[in-house]
């Protein structure tokens, strides 16, 4: 298990610096950044006077050692737009995020999950079919269209929740509707299908065939069907995260995704650099967790990194 | 969002065979019947939004990015509308439905295009690692991983803060996004074909490389092929309505069903039918790919064949 977790915190690391400066180069390669921070009539000398105190006259090699010392230390740097640190923007905004993606997780998971067990314990039912319905729409509606829907029904029309903003529990609603829609439509899908193979193993169909209720050979059922089901959740935990840029936008929701998004209106790259390296070490974090979980889960796992590492 | 391959698609197309067959199963009664079906009505919607994305500009009533202040606001025809604008107008007095009949055009480009792109470099990658294995096998898988670790929308944040949007660049992002899920399940398919017989009497025959490939190897993923195309069209569209939602897709004035879907947005309370139409024709078309990828799934699943 120790081997196992260190070889997967060394590729967590590795995928991480990839982004890292794959997100450095680029920012390097769209143009000079001193004539973007520079007013637009500024002489060739201010442009000049920030590019030193950037550091930007500096070789790319020493920028880029400089970038990561930086990064090592946690500084993300200064915001252009807004004169302040990137580091307090994202602190402002990060909370506000996870917020709305957990909500939008409670959701999906609540709903989700007990659909797809009930569909699976009646393959074909009306349940069931009423279930393929809902995950076939879920995947197939855009989520931000689900939020305009939704602010059709319930603000223009009815009244009875705010479009859009932060504040109220209110305000959150019907964006985390919108957001965990989908998530809620793969996870039904999912846990339909994972119950179900474990309810045709044998050791399930033999506690059946002892007269075992499909109720309480359930509890037998749900801890062999939780890996899939475990995976599938924390992956779109991570969605959640990185894809609520949307919906935010659309509900005015003031997370990170709308902060990256003005980012890039107002070419503040710091901001988008920022966020970028934020979400993808949130995500990269994520998915080790949940690789790690699968040991607790199942000892099988735990036996199994042991020895040879799994194939393919 | 999440444009790689949903997880649940990658287990039912890796072919953990349980898990694909515990997705279909609808009763051993009903399966025979349902196989049968040959899927109409997304065979249907899909081929009217070809059609209407190939002859955009002989079917569009109007120009649609002529404005006309003076016919701004209409509703649809069907909503005390006239009937010279089916489905309304927009804030710029721009007809509704010539925009949608144009932005089918953006969408059928631009998921074409990702699905070719992302299929081809996806493709290649598959077959090198499945077939050579070792250490090549190994370095490419964990690029794979590397980049299905990367959301998306960041990785579109990226590259649109960095050189701009344009319709080019949403491809691009988009076939950068998409390749991993090609790879990734059709290594497995590969792996599973390398070592049947046939494969083994072709190399026992003297065949090289290239010929075991290209005739064995590369006829026999098709299938596995056009189910992952048909899933990812119906992620790229809604990709696309995405970033161009966001502002970080296709450039306005040029109509794509996203941008509509944030112009209407801003007028949605007095003009419902704004955001209301384009969402309709993005739903309908990923709705009818995402169906059309699950039927050739089920009819191209072994374990669900009899």
């Amino acid at each position: 298990m120790l081997r196992y977790t260190l070889v997967r915190l060394a590729q967590s690391i590795l995928v991480l610096w990839v982004v890292v400066t794959v997100v450095f180069l680029l920012s390097r390669a769209s143009g000079d950044i001193a004539e973007l921070m520079a007013p637009p009539d500024a002489p060739p000398e201010t442009v000049q006077l920030i590019k030193e105190n950037l550091g930007l006259d500096q070789p790319l090699i020493v920028q880029y050692g400089r970038y990561l010392g930086d990064l090592l230390h946690g500084d993300l740097g200064t915001s252009f737009a807004y004169r302040a640190p990137v580091n307090d923007l994202i602190r402002e905004a990060l909370p506000k995020t996870f917020e709305l993606g957990l909500a939008a997780f409670a959701f999906a998971v609540l709903i989700g999950i007990p659909i797809g067990v009930l569909s699976a314990t009646r393959p074909g039912g009306w349940f069931d079919r009423l279930g393929k319905g809902v995950a076939l729409a879920g995947q197939s509606v855009p989520n931000f269209w689900l939020g305009i829907l939704l602010v059709l029904l319930f603000s223009v029309r009815l009244g009875w929740l705010p479009a859009f903003g932060y504040g109220t529990w209110q305000h959150i609603v019907l964006p985390a509707i919108a957001l965990g829609w989908y998530p809620l439509a793969s996870l039904a899908r999912l846990t339909r299908s994972a119950v179900i193979e474990v309810l045709n193993k044998d050791h399930t169909v033999f506690q059946r065939a002892k007269g075992v209720s499909v109720g309480n050979s359930l509890t037998h059922t749900m801890r062999n069907a939780s890996l899939p089901i475990v995976t599938l959740a924390g992956i779109q935990l991570g969605y959640l995260f990185g894809g609520a840029v949307v919906i935010e936008t659309l509900f005015a929701w003031p997370g990170v995704g709308q902060l990256a998004i003005q980012g890039i209106n107002s070419r503040d790259y710091p901001i988008v650099q920022g966020v970028v390296v934020v979400n993808t070490f949130l995500f990269v974090l994520l998915l080790l967790l949940v690789d790690l979980s699968y040991g607790v889960l199942d000892p099988r796992v735990r036996r199994h990194a042991r020895g040879v590492p799994a194939a393919g | 969002m999440a444009f790689p391959l949903p997880v649940e698609e990658e287990v039912a197309l890796t072919g953990d065979p349980a898990l694909a067959a515990a997705e279909h199963s609808a009763g051993p009664r009903r399966r025979r019947v349902r196989r049968r079906h040959l899927p109409w009505f997304s065979g249907t919607i899909l081929l009217v939004f070809v059609i209407t994305g190939v002859f955009a500009p002989l079917l569009a009533p109007y120009d649609p990015e002529t404005l006309d202040l003076g016919a701004s606001m209409q509703p649809p025809w069907f909503a005390g509308g006239s009937s010279d604008h089916i489905l309304g107008t927009d804030d710029l007095g721009r007809d509704v439905l010539s925009r949608l009949i144009y932005g089918a055009r953006v969408s059928l480009l631009v998921a074409i295009a990702v699905v070719v792109l992302a299929g081809i470099v996806g493709v290649t990658i598959a077959v090198l690692a499945g077939y050579k294995g070792g250490r090549l096998d190994a370095f490419l898988m964990r690029t794979t991983d590397a980049s299905l670790a990367f959301p998306v929308i960041l990785l579109a944040i990226v590259i649109v803060g960095v050189f701009g949007a344009s319709t080019l660049n949403v491809i691009i992002i988009l076939a950068v996004a998409g390749w991993p899920a090609y790879a990734r399940v059709l290594r497995s398919e590969v792996l599973r074909l390398k070592s049947q017989d046939f494969i083994t009497q072709a190399r026992a025959m003297g065949g090289g490389l290239r010929w075991v490939i290209l005739r064995h190897i590369l006829p026999n993923i098709v299938p596995t092929l056009l189910v992952l195309a048909s899933l990812q069209v119906g992620l790229a569209i809604i990709a696309e309505g995405s970033l161009s939602f966001l502002g970080l897709g296709v450039p306005p004035p040029a109509p794509s069903w996203g941008g509509m879907l944030s112009d209407g947005r801003e007028n949605i309370a007095d003009a419902w039918w704004l955001p209301t139409m384009p969402g309709i024709a993005l739903s309908l078309v990923v709705l009818s790919a995402n169906m059309m990828g699950d039927w050739l799934r089920v009819n191209n699943d072994p374990t669900t064949k009899r």
